[in-house]
C-alpha cells in the first residue's frame, strides 16, 4: 500500500503517456443506438495510477476496451482521440494494434477462471506473448514464464508451470492473468475489476501485487472497480463514471476530502466502515442505473439523487472545475489518506448544479424532504 | 506417475498403435495377431491415460461384447432357411442333408452350438465359411482392409474440409462467407452418398455427359476395382479417391456445422478476449486457443462415424466394386452363410465398441479438466 515512490517518479516526465479526448463509443442495438461511453476525457502520466469507479453498466469496461480498441468490429463505433505516447490509437490498423497489445498496453480481466484457456498449460499461456512479440524459442519462453510466475508470487512455479488453470485457486489464477499481462513489460496496464471475483482475503494480496509490479516497472495503471474503497489508497487520481460520462474527476486525496458529486457521495456512503455498529444497515443507492438506450434529458443521476431539483431534470450540468479557493470540507475525511494533492494533476472536475457540501445543496435537500420526494435519511421515495 | 512422464508415454503408445495398424495393413499378419496386439497396446495406452478409469471402461466393455455375441448368434440361428439345403441345392436327399447338418454341427442343441462357437472365438477361430470354404477370420481381415482404408481416408478428407471451413465460418459468423460455406456444405449433406458417387464416376472417370459430340467431363480417375496398398501405392490412392470422396463430403458437412457452432460459442468466451489483448494474430487465436475447446462434440461424432463405417459402406462399396466388409456380410446373408455373418458382425461390433472407447479416452487428452475429475475421484 505504500505509495512513497510515486511523488519522485512523477517529476520525471510530465508528458502524458495516455491522452483520451472526447471518447464516444456507441453500440448499434436493435432498439437503437446505445452510447456506452459519452465524451470521456482524461490523461495519465507515465507511472501514474488512475482509478475508474462506477456501478455496473456505467461504461467503465467499455471505455477501457475502447482505449485498447478491443471492441468487436461490427455493430460498435468508437470516435474521439486516444493518444498513447504520441501514437494515435484510433487510426491504427489491425497489424499495428497487435504490436501495441502486450508490449505497450495490457489488460487484466475480471474473471480469472474464464480469462484463462482451460485446455492450455499455464506456462504456455504466460510465455505465448513473448513467443509472438519477441520471437523467443519455446525453451526461452518457458524459462521467462517461470521467472514471471515467481515474480507474481506463485509458489512452486516449477510444478505449476505444467498445470492447467482448473488446478489452481481463484487468487492463483488471477496471479497468472497478471503474469500474462506483465509478460511483455507493458507501459500501461488496465486492470478491469481485477478483484471482483475473488475472496476478500485475496483481494488485498492481488492489489498489492499490482501495485508492487507497477512501481517496479514504472508502469502506468488504470484500476477499474465499482468499489471506492479499493481505489482509495492505491491511486493518484480517480474518475467517477455514471451512464457513460465522467461525473467527477479529482486527485484521490482531494476526492475523498472534498467530493462534489452527489453520486460520489452516495458511492462513498455505501462502503461499510469499521467504525459502524456491527449490525448497522448499509446505505444503498436507491433505484436502478438508467436505461442506456433511453436516457433522461437532464442529469442522468437526478432520479436517484437526494438533492435533485427541477433544473437537474431539465438540463444536464456540464463538467466544471472546482474554483481554487473553494472551502475545503472535512466532514468525510475518515479515509486516512490525507496526503497532499498531486501537483501535476490538481484539477478537480464535477458535473452537478448542487454540489455536495455547498449551502445550495443543503437547501435543495431540505426542499426535497419538505416536498416528500426524499426521506429524512436521504432515501429517494418519489424519483420524479 | 508424474504428468509429464505420463504424457510422454502416452505419445509413445499412440505412435505404437498407429505403427501396428500400418504394419497390419502392409504385411497382413493373421487377423488374430493384429487384433491381439491392438488390444494390448490399447489397454496399456488407456492405463497410462488414466488407470482406474480405463480399467472401469474396459471391464464395462466385456459384458457388452458377450451380450452382442449371444444376440448375433441367436439371431442367425433363428433365421428361416437351412444352410445345408443352400449348400447341396434343391435336389439333395434327406440323408445327404443330415450328413451336412452333422458336419456343420447344426443338430446339436442351441446352447451347445453357442458354447462351441464362443470357445472358438476366444481362441481366435471364427469358423470356416460355408460358401467361400475359407477361414472366416481370414475372410474378414481381407475384406476389412479396404473398408478400414476407405473409412480412414474419408474421415481424413472430411476433417480436412471441415476443420478449416468450420473455424472460418465460425469466425466469420453471419457474413456472406459464412453463408456461402454453410449453403455449399448443406448441399453436400442433402446429397445421398450414392448419388454423389455416381456423379463423381460420371464426371471424373467416364467422360461425363456427351453434348453434341463433346464430352463435358474428364477421364482422370478409375471408376472401380480395388488395388491393395502393398501392390501399388499410387494406383491404390487413385482407386480409393472417388469412393472416399463420395463418403467424405456428407461427413464433412456434418463435422463442419458442429465445429462452426462450437467455435461461435468458444469465441465469445472471456479467454479469447485475453488472448486478443496479448496481441496474438487471429490465426493463432483460432487454431491454438479456440479449436481445441471447440472440438469435443466433433470428437464424439467423428468417433460414431468411424464406428459406423467399420461396418462397411455397402452401397459405395458396390458402386466401386470394392471387396469390403459390407460386401462380405451381404454375400453371407444372401447365401445363408451364418458362420461368416456371425463372425463378421461380432468383429464389427467389437471394433465399434473399441473405437467408441478410444474416443472416450481421447477426451481425456483433449480436455484436461476431465482428467482432473478422475484424479479427484481417486484421492
Amino acid at each position: 500500500m505504500s505509495d512513497a515512490s510515486t511523488p519522485d517518479l512523477a517529476g520525471l516526465d510530465d508528458a502524458p503517456l495516455l491522452d483520451v479526448a472526447d471518447l464516444r463509443t456507441t453500440f448499434h442495438t436493435p432498439v437503437g443506438p446505445l452510447v456506452a461511453v459519452d465524451g470521456v476525457e482524461w490523461s495519465l502520466r507515465r507511472g501514474a495510477r488512475l482509478g475508474v469507479v462506477g456501478e455496473s453498466g456505467s461504461g467503465k469496461s467499455v471505455m477501457s476496451r475502447s482505449i485498447m480498441r478491443l471492441l468487436p468490429k461490427s455493430k460498435v463505433t468508437s470516435t474521439g482521440e486516444v493518444s498513447f505516447d504520441g501514437v494515435d490509437m484510433m487510426s491504427l490498423g489491425r497489424r499495428d494494434l497487435l504490436e501495441m497489445w502486450g508490449p505497450q498496453l495490457a489488460m487484466v480481466f475480471q474473471d480469472p477462471l474464464g480469462s484463462l484457456n482451460p485446455v492450455m498449460k499455464i506456462g504456455k499461456q504466460v510465455g505465448e506473448g513473448l513467443r509472438v512479440h519477441r520471437d523467443l524459442s519455446a525453451r526461452a519462453a518457458r524459462s521467462a514464464a517461470l521467472d514471471l510466475l515467481e515474480e507474481v508470487g506463485i509458489p512452486e512455479p516449477h510444478r505449476r508451470i505444467d498445470e492447467y488453470p482448473h488446478q489452481l485457486s481463484g487468487g492463483m489464477r488471477q496471479r497468472i492473468v497478471i503474469a500474462i499481462a506483465l509478460a511483455c513489460s507493458p507501459r500501461l496496464l488496465i486492470a478491469d475489476e481485477p478483484t471482483t471475483a475473488l475472496d476478500v482475503t485475496v483481494q488485498a494480496q492481488i492489489l498489492d501485487l499490482l501495485e508492487a509490479q507497477r512501481a517496479e516497472r514504472n508502469m502506468s495503471l488504470v484500476l477499474i472497480t465499482h468499489d471506492l474503497g479499493i481505489v482509495a489508497g492505491r491511486t493518484d487520481e480517480i474518475i467517477v463514471m455514471y451512464a457513460g460520462r465522467i461525473v467527477e474527476r479529482a486527485p484521490t486525496s482531494t476526492l475523498f476530502s472534498d467530493m462534489r458529486m452527489p453520486y460520489t457521495e452516495a458511492l462513498f456512503r455505501s462502503i461499510p466502515k469499521v467504525t459502524d455498529d456491527s449490525h448497522a444497515r448499509l446505505e444503498i443507492i436507491g433505484g436502478q442505473p438508467p436505461q442506456m438506450t433511453d436516457l433522461p434529458p437532464g442529469c442522468k443521476f437526478a432520479p436517484r439523487c437526494k438533492y435533485a431539483q427541477d433544473l437537474c431534470f431539465a438540463e444536464e450540468p456540464a463538467l466544471i472545475e472546482v474554483p481554487k479557493a473553494a472551502p475545503a470540507r472535512s466532514s468525510i475525511t475518515d479515509s486516512g489518506d490525507d496526503g497532499e494533492p498531486d501537483p501535476a494533476t490538481g484539477v478537480h472536475l464535477y458535473r452537478c448544479f448542487y454540489p455536495v457540501g455547498t449551502p445550495e445543496a443543503a437547501e435543495a435537500f431540505e426542499r426535497n424532504i419538505a416536498s416528500g420526494r426524499v426521506s429524512e435519511a436521504g432515501v429517494v421515495i418519489n424519483p420524479t | 506417475m508424474k504428468q509429464a512422464v505420463r504424457d510422454q508415454l502416452g505419445r509413445i503408445v499412440a505412435v505404437a498403435l498407429l505403427a501396428t495398424i500400418a504394419w497390419a495393413w502392409f504385411w497382413r499378419p493373421p487377423f488374430s495377431w493384429t487384433f491381439g496386439v491392438l488390444v494390448v497396446i490399447g489397454t496399456v495406452g488407456a492405463g497410462i491415460a488414466d488407470g482406474r478409469y480405463a480399467l472401469r471402461r474396459i471391464a464395462g466393455v466385456i459384458p457388452v461384447l458377450v451380450g452382442v455375441s449371444f444376440v448375433v448368434f441367436a439371431l442367425m440361428a433363428s433365421l428361416p432357411g437351412d444352410p445345408a439345403i443352400n449348400i447341396l441345392g434343391p435336389a439333395a436327399t434327406a440323408d445327404q442333408i443330415a450328413i451336412v447338418r452333422t458336419e456343420l454341427g447344426l443338430d446339436e442343441p442351441f446352447f451347445n452350438r453357442y458354447g462351441n462357437w464362443l470357445g472358438g472365438v476366444l481362441t481366435g477361430d471364427l469358423g470356416t465359411s460355408i460358401v467361400l470354404r475359407e477361414d472366416v477370420a481370414d475372410g474378414i481381415s481381407r475384406s476389412m482392409t479396404p473398408t478400414l482404408q476407405i473409412m480412414a481416408y474419408s474421415v481424413v478428407i472430411a476433417l480436412g474440409f471441415a476443420i478449416p471451413l468450420g473455424i472460418w465460418a465460425g469466425y466469420r459468423q453471419g457474413t456472406k462467407t459464412d453463408g456461402t460455406i454453410n449453403n455449399v456444405m448443406l448441399g453436400f449433406l442433402a446429397t445421398p452418398n450414392f448419388v454423389l458417387a455416381v456423379m463423381l464416376v460420371l464426371f471424373l472417370s467416364i467422360g461425363g455427359l456427351s453434348v453434341a459430340g463433346n464430352e463435358i467431363g474428364f477421364r482422370v480417375l478409375p471408376a472401380a476395382r480395388y488395388v491393395p496398398l502393398g501392390e501399388d501405392v499410387v494406383l491404390h490412392f487413385k482407386h480409393m479417391l472417388l469412393p472416399s470422396l463420395a463418403l467424405a463430403m456428407g461427413q464433412a458437412a456434418v463435422f463442419m456445422r458442429l465445429l462452426r457452432s462450437d467455435m461461435i460459442a468458444t469465441l465469445r468466451l472471456p479467454f479469447i478476449d485475453l488472448a486478443r489483448s496479448k496481441g496474438l494474430p487471429t490465426r493463432r487465436i483460432l487454431w491454438r486457443h479456440a479449436l481445441r475447446p471447440s472440438s469435443f462434440t466433433l470428437l464424439t461424432v467423428v468417433g460414431l462415424t468411424v464406428g459406423l463405417l467399420i461396418g462397411g459402406a455397402l452401397i459405395v462399396e458396390f458402386i466401386f466394386t470394392i471387396p469390403g466388409v459390407g460386401a462380405y456380410i451381404f454375400l453371407g446373408v444372401t447365401q445363408r452363410d451364418f458362420i461368416a455373418v456371425q463372425g463378421g458382425v461380432l468383429v464389427i461390433s467389437t471394433l465399434y465398441i473399441v473405437v467408441l472407447t478410444m474416443s472416450d479416452f481421447l477426451y481425456l487428452s483433449l480436455d484436461p479438466r476431465l482428467r482432473g475429475r478422475e484424479v479427484g475421484a481417486r484421492a
